[in-house]
């Protein structure tokens, strides 16, 4: 029954998600100015400027949706959710939407800064790996802390407070791992792979323990 | 007593010699890198215990307000 | 007797800090090799080589052996030496013309044995630098192996050469952290009885370890930034520790700004609660899993053994460990009178609305 109620729940997610498609579109847009500006500013990055690019885009892109997944409905639907479902379905089901939104976001932006700044990704199913992962991870941390931050006033500030420092971890481990696959050089990565799996574990884990409290406000 | 003449030879050292701070840092193995950091750690601690009271006062005098 | 019961912890606090302090400032250095005097040596050349040492007492006995140690087949011994003072030796070596190895330079340790102070080294002392056609033959360099060192065992902290006796902010500097860690996971702990039983006093108990465990991470800070200025040569190195526990801050700094972001209340309690668990365990990579990952100045990093072993001997642990205790129950301390404080403050403010 649980699955049952789960799949709708992804369902309906996703049918809002379609629904405000135009946000969607409007993240690309962003992808696109700020990957032509680096564009007039370095037309040919070395792979540290890319990478910081990328990643740059992929956080801010992250922050906007865990926000937007949970301020979406805030408000009258929000104790209807309350009341019908339980808040763990609610949280996985957030979480998907985010990582969807995210994969779909990641490679379009590879695409979209190979075309023009080119491609310096040699290893690229590490790199695809590690878009995969990283979305993961960034889904998780932001649909966790903007449910913490849905509780105050000014969320959205509080939001980037709250998640940054604990984005370190994170976002180290992913600059690492797609470092790596734009070395030449093969290098041992089963470490920080590890390290990345370990901190989205541990994030799941404690949204598990801890969302259900703070659904309850 | 002893204490602060010690302290004060500190002083006469670095005034007659006008030694730079760094190299007294430096000198008789470092050891005032350790005396630096403890003294550190006791300000940090007292700062602490004064904001603590200040605190403590401010609810007295609720209660005499009462 | 009553108050002992309940104050057992206090009196520790005081007796472990005091032990502390009065051993970890006054047990002595070992004596060790501050310096030579020379950094660089031609083959075939007479060297005569001062060495300054620390905490020795070179005049009391004129036993002194120095050797030039390339590895542990390739020796020179000294063929003179002379006792200048206490802490000051000339040794004088004649250098063989031949060399051991077809390398350009060979990087030569120094190492110095009295039965009065046991032996003593400094490695990678200076170079010697092999001239174009050096003869490869290293009989001349095996006919003084180093042998029957003297070991004495004595009540004193190791030495070690850039440390000096800075080496006693193990007990200030890493009880800062050590103590931190202590104080987030018990207010971890009132955490989850908070989200569990929804009471308001474990919210103050939260609130007070957190409040003490930030300042003893902001003293741990400030101490390691004056420890790495002398050490390591500037205050902020950017090594992968000192930016992680600075991260670690901000995220408990960002407690404070949560807690006072939100008005007093049942609901309040529960997320701060929440973040303060999400927080502790979100530190836990950042002080102990990256750091070990990345090159690092501290013990323990770029896949090094961690804390201990080379770098916390027996006679250190004997205060280590008690001064870790003394800090952590000093701030648990701390933590309770926070804690009273913020209770009292309830009690009055829950009076004055009825």
């Amino acid at each position: 029954m649980q699955i049952g109620v789960f799949k709708t729940v992804v369902s309906h997610e996703f049918t809002l998600e379609f629904r405000h498609r135009f946000a969607f579109a409007a993240q690309i847009l962003y992808v696109a100015a700020v990957t032509f500006i680096f564009y007039l500013s370095f037309s040919e990055p070395e792979p540290l400027v890319w990478n910081s690019l990328f990643w740059m885009v992929m956080l801010f892109s992250g922050l906007q949706s865990g926000t937007f997944a949970f301020s979406r409905e805030f408000g009258r639907s929000h104790l209807f959710y309350f009341q019908l479902i339980d808040p763990l379905v609610l949280f996985f089901a957030k979480i998907i939407s985010v990582w969807t939104r995210l994969l779909l976001l990641g490679f379009t932006a590879w695409f979209l800064i190979t075309v023009i700044l080119g491609d310096p990704v040699v290893d690229k199913p590490l790199f695809a790996l590690t878009i995969i992962l990283g979305s993961l991870g960034l889904a998780t941390l932001f649909s966790f802390l903007s449910a913490i931050s849905m509780n105050t006033s000014n969320n959205g500030l509080l939001l980037a407070v709250l998640s940054f420092p604990v984005l370190l971890p994170v976002l180290l481990s992913v600059i690492r791992l797609s470092f790596i696959s734009m070395s030449d050089i093969p290098v041992a990565y089963s470490d920080s792979i590890t390290v990345l799996l370990a901190v989205i574990m541990l994030l799941i884990g404690l949204g598990i323990f801890l969302f259900p409290t703070l659904w309850k406000n | 007593m002893i204490f602060s003449l010690h302290l004060f030879s500190i002083y006469l050292v670095l005034v007659l010699t006008s030694m730079p701070l760094d190299d007294f840092m430096r000198s008789t193995g470092k050891i005032w890198v350790v005396v630096i950091s403890l003294v550190i750690i006791f300000i940090g601690i007292v700062f602490f215990l004064y904001k603590l009271e200040n605190r403590i006062s401010k609810i007295e005098k609720e209660i005499k307000d009462e | 007797m009553n108050g002992f019961k309940k104050n057992w912890y206090k009196y520790l606090a005081v007796v472990l800090l005091l032990y502390a302090i009065v051993f970890g400032m006054l047990v002595p250095l070992r004596p060790g090799i501050m310096k030579v005097d020379t950094f660089r040596a031609e083959l075939g050349q007479d060297l005569t080589l001062g060495i300054d040492f620390y905490n020795t007492r070179l005049t009391e006995t004129t036993d002194q052996r120095v050797w030039l140690r390339i590895d542990n087949q390739h020796t020179l011994l000294a063929e003179n030496t002379e006792v200048v003072h206490d802490r000051k030796l000339i040794a004088g070596f004649s250098i063989p013309e031949t060399t051991p190895f077809s390398k350009k330079t060979l990087s030569v340790s120094v190492i110095v044995d009295s039965k009065m102070e046991g032996s003593m080294v400094l490695p990678d002392a200076m170079v010697i630098v092999v001239g174009e056609g050096a003869e490869i033959n290293d009989s001349q360099w095996t006919q003084s192996p180093i042998e029957q060192l003297s070991m004495r065992w004595r009540y004193a902290f190791p030495w070690r050469n850039i440390l000096e006796e800075t080496i006693r902010n193990t007990y200030f500097h890493v009880p800062m952290w050590f103590g931190m860690m202590i104080l987030f996971l018990l207010s971890s702990v009132n955490g989850i009885r908070l989200v569990r039983s929804d009471r308001s006093v474990f919210e103050s108990r939260v609130f007070s370890l957190n409040l003490v465990g930030t300042l003893f991470g902001i003293l741990g800070i400030l101490t390691g930034a004056v420890w790495a200025k002398y050490t390591w040569g500037t205050f902020w190195s950017g090594d992968i520790k000192q930016d992680m526990s600075a991260v670690t801050l901000l995220i408990f700094l960002a407690y404070f700004l949560l807690r006072s972001s939100m008005t007093p209340g049942k609901k309040r309690n529960r997320v701060t609660a929440v973040y303060t668990i999400f927080a502790f365990l979100a530190s836990i990579p950042l002080l102990y899993i990256i750091p070990r990952m990345e090159p690092s100045l501290h013990p323990g990093s770029g896949g090094n053994p961690g804390f201990g072993g080379e770098d916390l001997d027996n006679t250190m642990r004997m205060v280590f460990y008690p001064a870790v205790l003394g800090w952590t129950l000093m701030g648990y301390w701390i933590s309770n009178l926070v804690f009273r404080t913020l209770e009292v403050h309830k009690l009055i403010e829950d009076k004055n609305y009825d």
